[in-house]
């Protein structure tokens, strides 16, 4: 009896390896074969391995028509700026969601979650018309808002649940500990859902990053950013410099996502407990 | 501090949900007095509490903090140290850091919070737990973190929601020595709200007692034990027996009981008997203070460790009697019953 538990425990565990090895293989191939791209010249079907290797991608990337360290940078500072705004709205929004009852309250939930439902280029296109006229079109500005609009149903959807979560339990306390408005959300409320608001923030910053049509749109080809720059070698077919591109893209995520789990760790010694806290 | 609540009055809920929490509550908490808000759950004694502590606001009515009143004031503001009954230790704090939050908040040192937190600390019996995370404390050890929170920055009042009421029996009566001598040494004005008589009884310097958002009576807990206003704050001390029957010509009756009732009108009738002062004939034979209150069916006995208890018929509904050895079902027993074991209430 011990013995087939014991089997079927095995076998659950052996299960659970191969599914881990299965995601990881489906994650990190496609990966690998960007990298092995960004330094292939030939790599015909039906070769398992390149024909012949280059160092085309990289001397493009890095030549100096090509502006990389610019439009790299500012390919994260619209990212981080949409990052920073979204999650401060979507709080804002997850706070009234989860907080107030107020007239209108689920109409303004089904308004926060709207572009969700709209496709990206009738509301890019949309966009566009009303960011001309507001003057915003061809700006960095205008880019960073159009990118929040995007990644705001998201980022409130994780700080409203977050906020539903938490309730006001800490918060109350912090308030008859003799914690005035402002000292309880810095001191307590921020802290305890550091988790989540790192969540909408890294999620409100690959959206923003990877945005190619929008940024397209409403940043007039003024505004440059990494997918932009990259879209055209993808469309033409030039899979190596396109490659090149997009290890760059992969990098600089990486080092970006790496840099909020940092912060996360550091600030979050200890485990958030919403419920026993 | 003496803290007065004057006429509160609460509805909570929108407009088709309404519902009134607090229904013209008045009472004092003396100087330095323990009071204790007592009521079953949905009496309002929790909200009472938030409204005193500035959490909700009153429709209606006045809280007095020494005379004046802070019905303007934000929670913040009222230099209050609360217990809830859940702890809510932040999560993201260390013990230490925990109990010295409130000194913070009231701009004190660093070394002055450091020097609170652990004399707090000490005396709450958590020496050495400084730095440990809060997620590492077991129940009782965490209520008294909180414990230590409220009272560190000398608050003018300490309330506590229920704080005993997640813990074990066994500590519970720790943290009620406990809290009762850090209240005395503060000397602080204490407000507990409990479900539990007998906790009320045991620890306080005046009880109110709270029924559907009213208060039902308020006074010293030997007053609310001896004179109790309603049935139900009668039966809520101890174990006793709950009777529907008739009030005529100055006697309650149901099946062959017979209660006096001097103070009531004829008509229906409540009668709540404590079971310490109940007996049946044969034991008490000759027994002084106990009086004839006729008979009734035994139904069945059960064993309750230091004695037994007869369960007796009285028109389906039971009349519980402790007694030296089991009775025969289907045996008449002459019931006595002490005239301070004995309340009939108007139905």
């Amino acid at each position: 009896m011990r013995r087939q538990a014991r089997r079927a425990g095995c076998s659950g565990l052996w299960a659970a390896r191969a599914l881990v090895a299965l995601q990881a293989v489906c994650v990190l191939a496609p990966l690998a074969i960007i990298v092995v791209w960004a330094f292939t010249a030939s790599w015909p079907w039906p070769h398992l391995l390149p024909e012949s290797l280059t160092a085309r991608g990289i001397e493009e990337l890095f030549g100096p028509s090509q502006k990389l360290g610019e439009v790299l940078g500012s390919s994260v500072a619209i990212a981080l700026a949409c990052a920073f705004f979204t999650t401060t709205v979507a709080t804002m929004a997850g706070r009234a969601l989860s907080r107030y009852r107020f007239c209108g309250r689920e109409v303004f939930r089904f308004a926060v979650l709207l572009p969700f439902l709209i496709p990206a280029t009738v509301f890019a296109m949309g966009v566009q018309v009303a960011f001309i006229r507001a003057g915003l079109a061809g700006t960095v500005v205008g880019v960073v808002l159009a990118h929040s609009i995007v990644a705001l149903p998201y980022a409130a959807l994780i700080m409203t649940d977050a906020m539903e979560a938490a309730g006001n339990r800490l918060e109350e306390q912090a308030r008859l500990c003799g914690a005035g408005p402002v000292r309880t959300w810095s001191g307590i409320i921020i802290p305890t859902l550091l988790p989540s608001l790192l969540s909408a923030a890294s999620m409100s910053y690959i959206l923003s990053f990877s945005q190619y049509f929008l940024t397209l749109l409403v940043g007039s080809g003024k505004v440059k950013t990494l997918a932009l720059v990259m879209f055209p070698y993808l469309s033409s077919g030039d899979r190596t410099i396109a490659s090149a591109y997009g290890v760059v893209f992969l990098a600089a995520t990486l080092v970006v996502f790496f840099l909020f789990e940092l912060l996360l760790h550091k600030r979050m010694a200890r485990e958030i407990d919403y419920f026993n806290g | 501090m003496r803290l007065s609540v004057e006429n509160i009055s609460l509805t909570l809920g929108d407009k088709k949900s309404a519902r009134r929490i607090l229904n013209d509550v008045s009472f004092v908490a003396e100087d330095g007095a323990f009071t204790s808000l007592l009521g079953e759950s949905g009496a309002g004694k929790s909200t009472l509490l938030k409204v005193i502590a500035g959490i909700l606001l009153q429709d209606a009515g006045t809280v007095r903090f020494d005379g004046a009143s802070v019905d303007g004031l934000a929670p913040h503001k009222r230099r209050l140290g609360f217990v809830f009954q859940d702890v809510r230790l932040f999560p993201h704090m260390n013990v230490e850091d925990n109990v010295a939050y409130p000194l913070k908040m009231a701009g004190a040192s660093r070394r002055e919070r450091e020097a609170r937190a652990t004399e707090l600390l000490e005396r709450v019996q958590l020496d050495g737990f400084g730095s440990r995370a809060v997620q590492t404390l077991s129940g009782g050890q965490a209520q008294r973190v909180a414990l230590a929170r409220a009272i560190v920055a000398r608050p003018s009042a300490l309330l506590l929601d229920e704080p005993f009421s997640g813990l074990d029996e066994s500590l519970r009566e720790d943290m009620r020595s406990l809290l009762l001598r850090l209240q005395r040494e503060e000397r602080l004005t204490t407000v507990m709200v409990t479900h539990d008589a007998q906790e009320a009884l045991m620890m306080s310097d005046s009880i109110v007692a709270l029924d559907g958002g009213r208060v039902a009576q308020t006074g010293e807990p030997q007053r609310l034990y001896q004179t109790p206003a309603t049935a139900k704050i009668a039966a809520c001390f101890g174990d006793c027996s709950q009777l529907k029957g008739m009030v005529e010509g100055k006697v309650f009756r149901v099946a062959k009981l017979r209660i006096p009732a001097p103070d009531l009108a004829d008509g229906p009738a409540v009668a709540v008997v404590r079971q310490e002062g109940c007996r049946v004939a044969p034991d008490i034979a000759g027994g002084r203070g106990y009086e004839p209150a006729g008979e009734a069916v035994v139904r069945c006995g059960v064993y309750a460790g230091n004695t037994y208890l007869a369960r007796l018929d009285a028109e389906g509904q039971t009349l519980t009697v402790p007694v030296e050895r089991p009775l025969e079902p289907g045996a008449i027993a002459s019931v006595r019953i002490a005239p301070e074991s004995r309340f009939v209430f108007p139905a």
